[in-house]
């Protein structure tokens, strides 16, 4: 593991950088959860650090921490609350050091009516796509992005799908349906 | 009309049976292939299956030129109105066949993203079921079109 992540000793230059930030394990692997107003320290750190510059950006993802029978049971008491919690969605950045071979997790919260953070395009070319994909099926807006538009969804599609409280089979059709029991003859 | 007033070399039917039996062997196909069945119907139509043994050897990537419309893999809501617009597009007469389990119903993608069966945009004739269907079915499946074909009124 030692060869492939940076652990909290080599972190150390970071925690004295950003003393609110939590660092905790999974799977044996070190994560770090950061603030969302130290971001733009926080990315100016982690790309020009001397020892270890993570000058690769290899992948952002996002975790909705609702409960997954919200879209079955919306009514239960204490679900609005869990709707526009401050700490909703986690947003996951990965980050590699081409030269030293270290990877580093960063997860940052967001949540509110209208979940916002801020946009690593400025570091890291690679975010554009990848922050496009979270906006399309999260909704989480990236501010600063140059171009946030969606990038599997057709244009006019209203919500987003990998939210858990859109509903399993929430189709919006392009075109009028027709209906294979009534129309069999050749329309 | 006596059997020695017809020479030999000549046989009689019918007009309906004779245009069903010529448009039964020239079933020229658009490949609509959109996910992994697409990959099986590539066996299917080389030479170790040979849809050509059934007279439906052209995939014609034009609407225009193809009989059959074989929709081959998921259909998404995204590309929806591009599968209506080549069935719209092609001549009469023309078939559709709907392989493998995606284009039948669905399939297990119950989701917002994919139509639950091509048969909700376009008017199917045959269905072939299966994840992947087998080169067999498939074959089948032409053969029950071609059945259904020799047997419908034709209109010109």
């Amino acid at each position: 593991m030692e060869k492939y992540w940076l652990l909290k000793d080599d972190l150390k230059d970071f925690f004295k950088q950003f003393p609110t930030a939590e660092y905790f394990e999974q799977f044996d692997q070190p994560n770090i959860r950061v603030s969302a107003e130290d971001m733009k320290k926080v990315f100016d750190f982690v790309k020009n650090n001397k020892k270890y510059p993570m000058d690769m950006l290899l992948d952002i993802t996002a975790v909705d921490y609702l409960t997954s029978d919200y879209a079955e049971q919306p009514n239960l008491t204490g679900r609005e609350e869990d709707l526009y919690s401050e700490t909703r969605f986690d947003v996951v950045y990965h980050f590699y050091s081409v030269k030293t071979n270290r990877r580093v997790r960063i997860f940052i919260s967001c949540g509110g009516e209208n979940p916002e953070v801020l946009s690593g395009y400025k570091w890291w070319q690679a975010a554009h796509f990848l922050e496009r994909e979270i906006w399309d099926m999260f909704g989480i807006k990236f501010t600063e992005h140059p171009d946030l538009r969606r990038v599997l969804l057709y244009p006019e599609f209203k919500g987003f799908p990998l939210r858990k409280d859109f509903p399993v089979l929430g189709e919006q059709p392009r075109i009028k349906f027709r209906n294979p029991e009534q129309d069999n003859g050749r329309n | 009309m006596s059997k020695q007033e017809i020479p030999e070399n000549i046989v009689t039917t019918k007009l309906d049976k004779f245009i069903g039996w010529a448009r039964s062997y020239s079933l020229w196909q658009y490949v609509f292939g959109t996910a992994c069945c697409a990959m099986e119907f590539m066996s299917v139509s080389s030479s170790h299956y040979d849809t050509d043994r059934f007279g439906a050897a052209m995939p014609r990537y034009s609407p225009r030129q193809s009989d059959m419309l074989m929709v081959v893999g998921t259909i998404t809501h995204k590309n929806a109105p591009v599968l209506r617009r080549v069935w719209e597009q092609m001549a009469d007469p023309k078939y559709v066949v709907a392989v493998g389990a995606c284009a039948v119903s669905g399939g297990f993608y119950k989701n917002y993203a994919t139509v639950q069966g091509c048969d909700r945009i376009i008017p199917v004739d045959v269905y072939i079921p299966g994840c992947p269907p087998r080169p067999e079915m498939i074959l089948d499946g032409i053969m029950a079109l071609q059945e259904k074909i020799r047997k419908s009124k034709q209109y010109l």
